[in-house]
């Protein structure tokens, strides 16, 4: 009797592992509001969808609305991947995407480990491929693109080594060397000056008689001023930006017209 | 020219032998008989000793006037009173050793009448004092050749007492200035920056006592001024007795030659003085500026330095002390081998981290 009631648990445990309803709450991965999809197409990317987020702990999510009744589609992306409870472990790890057919906008919001293993080089770098389909309507193709794409920047990620803008060795190198000569010319520079202790008396402040020194005149006159300004640059190394959503997580993402 | 000349040394009262100015205990001291004495007590004695000689001062006259240009380049010629051999020096030598018997020899014309000194600052380091310091300036330099610091090398240090003019004047500086206020502040999209123009003006005065500058073309002026300051409460009257055991110079260069120099000195000081009032301002830039010096007189006094000249492959090397504070400066020679190995080694190690970073980041 025992070994039938650990037998039914050990099987339910193994269903809430793999079943796409218990692993994140029973929420579907692909929330089409806006139909753009045909159901089999829905079950395919769902399926396949779930497999990553099974394999990488990162959850997948794509949806789909009509309009953002003139939310932020940032916000909206962000608030609608908290609200509804997406994400997986402690950290809700996850990345969204999203298209609002309204104005054509498209938002990719990342969270947790979703925000390390998509870098805001990454993200450019799917959506350059992805935008290709999306903007002939080919939304089917476009999705599947993008899901194949996070297996790879997944696995990347899991490899400990997320794709992020690629270096250039022969670039690196030559930094290294600059730095190094420099530390170079620096040190024996040090010990150079170390080795001349001749040098001429600048002034002769230690002879002034005491008390001697009188400013007689002193004047600071304003005359006028002049303001100038100049634009904010947006920086551009590597790695990922993040901001708060209104839950007060932090998430990654990306945005734009497609 | 005469050929020769009196010269002064000052007798041990005790056994005869020629006495050394001691810096360590201020007294006049006999190597050979180990007794100290007081100055004046000395001078007394020796007075008497040479009141026999009846040509004492003949030369005084003679050497009252000063030295025209061509009687410098000369040598002079002095008959040593210890063992009579002649020593041969150049015109400005004032006391230095006989060269056969070592005994210590002050030569009075170059430092009595018109060019007596006013004052001197006997020295308060000894030779030994000067050895070290020279090995401290030696310590800790991974640049200098390996045989640089040898025993010989330092056994040439000399006290030398230096001529120097100390000048009185008073330096007054009217300037004007433009000076900037900058206030940086931004929004979303722009930084601002709000630069406030002023114009500045100022005017100050103050006295200078004392500021030295060699008067021996012999020694080099930045040398000179490296080693300062001197503290001329130190300063006593000048007497022959305090340069028996030293070398000493009278000055062949004209307090008139170092005005200019000083009136840098003096606009360097005003400028920093003045400086010190630009409270707030992001950039001050003089649009005029006008120094008047005054001098009113240099005062001719002797001072001490320790001096090392040395040759290090093919290369003269010349360092000095001041023989008050102990205050050591020079040039050490740059061992090139080493030079590039410090840079190599550092350069290598660095790269080396920087790629390592690079890799890990």
């Amino acid at each position: 009797m025992k070994k039938l009631t650990s037998l039914i648990f050990t099987f339910l445990l193994i269903l809430s592992l793999t079943s796409p309803a218990f692993a994140a709450g029973g929420l579907p991965k692909i929330a089409d509001e806006a139909g753009l999809l045909t159901t089999y197409e829905e079950e395919k990317l769902e399926e396949r969808a779930q497999i990553l987020a099974d394999k990488y702990h990162i959850d997948v999510v794509i949806l789909t609305v009509d309009s953002l009744n003139g939310r932020n589609i940032t916000a909206y992306a962000d608030d609608y991947f908290d609200y509804n409870g997406y994400g997986i472990g402690s950290n809700h790890s996850g990345v969204l995407l999203m298209l609002s057919m309204e104005y054509r906008d498209w938002a990719i919001s990342t969270c947790g480990d979703g925000i390390k293993a998509l870098t805001d080089y990454g993200q450019e770098q799917i959506m350059d491929d992805v935008l290709d389909y999306l903007g002939n309507d080919e939304y089917y193709e476009g999705f599947r693109a993008y899901l194949e794409l996070l297996d790879v920047y997944f696995e990347a990620y899991e490899n400990g080594e997320p794709i992020d803008k690629s270096r250039n060795i022969v670039f690196d190198l030559l930094i290294a060397i600059g730095i190094g000569a420099l530390a170079g010319f620096i040190t024996i520079t040090v010990m150079k000056s170390g080795m001349k202790t001749v040098k001429p008396q600048r002034g002769a402040q230690s002879y002034v008689t005491q008390n001697s020194y009188k400013l007689r005149h002193q004047r600071d006159l304003y005359l006028y001023s002049k303001t100038s300004r100049t634009r904010k640059e947006s920086s551009s190394s590597g790695g990922s930006s993040t901001h708060r959503s209104s839950s007060g997580r932090s998430h990654g993402g990306s945005r734009g017209k497609f | 020219m005469p050929n020769t000349q009196n010269v002064l040394e000052y007798k041990c009262p005790c056994c005869g032998a020629g006495l050394k100015f001691s810096s360590a205990d201020q007294k006049l001291s006999c190597e050979y008989c180990d007794n100290t004495f007081e100055l004046e007590a000395v001078q007394e004695y020796n007075d008497s000793l040479n009141k026999t000689d009846t040509q004492e001062f003949d030369w005084d006259e003679q050497q009252n006037a000063e030295w025209t240009a061509e009687e410098q380049g000369q040598m002079r010629s002095y008959i040593c009173n210890s063992c009579g051999g002649e020593i041969i020096t150049d015109g400005t030598t004032a006391a230095t050793f006989c060269p056969y018997c070592e005994n210590p020899t002050v030569l009075p014309g170059n430092v009595s009448g018109g060019l007596r000194p006013d004052a001197v600052i006997p020295f308060k380091t000894t030779k030994e004092d000067a050895q070290k310091a020279f090995l401290k300036l030696c310590h800790g330099k991974p640049l200098l050749p390996k045989d640089f610091t040898s025993k010989n090398r330092l056994e040439k240090i000399s006290g030398v007492y230096v001529p120097f003019w100390l000048y009185e004047c008073t330096g007054n500086m009217d300037g004007q200035y433009q000076a900037t206020r900058v206030h940086r502040w931004s929004d979303a999209h722009y930084i601002y920056t709000k630069t406030d123009y002023f114009m500045l003006g100022r005017s100050a005065e103050a006295q200078f006592t004392g500021i030295p500058m060699d008067g021996s073309s012999k020694m080099d002026d930045t040398i000179m001024e490296s080693i300062e300051p001197f503290d001329m409460r130190d300063a006593v009257d000048f007497n022959t007795a305090y340069l028996s055991g030293f070398l000493a110079d009278k000055y062949d260069v004209e307090s008139k030659a170092g005005e200019e120099r000083i009136r840098q000195r003096v606009g360097n000081t005003l400028d920093d003085l003045l400086s010190d009032t630009f409270m707030g301002y992001a950039s001050v830039i003089p649009t005029s500026k006008q120094l008047r010096v005054n001098h009113s007189k240099a005062k001719y006094v002797l001072l001490p330095v320790w001096m090392l000249h040395t040759r290090y492959q093919d290369q003269t090397y010349v360092f000095a002390m001041n023989g008050q504070t102990g205050k050591m400066t020079g040039t050490l020679p740059i061992c090139k081998k080493r030079q590039w190995s410090w840079f190599a080694g550092v350069a290598a190690g660095v790269a080396l981290i920087i790629s390592l970073l690079q890799m890990i980041v």
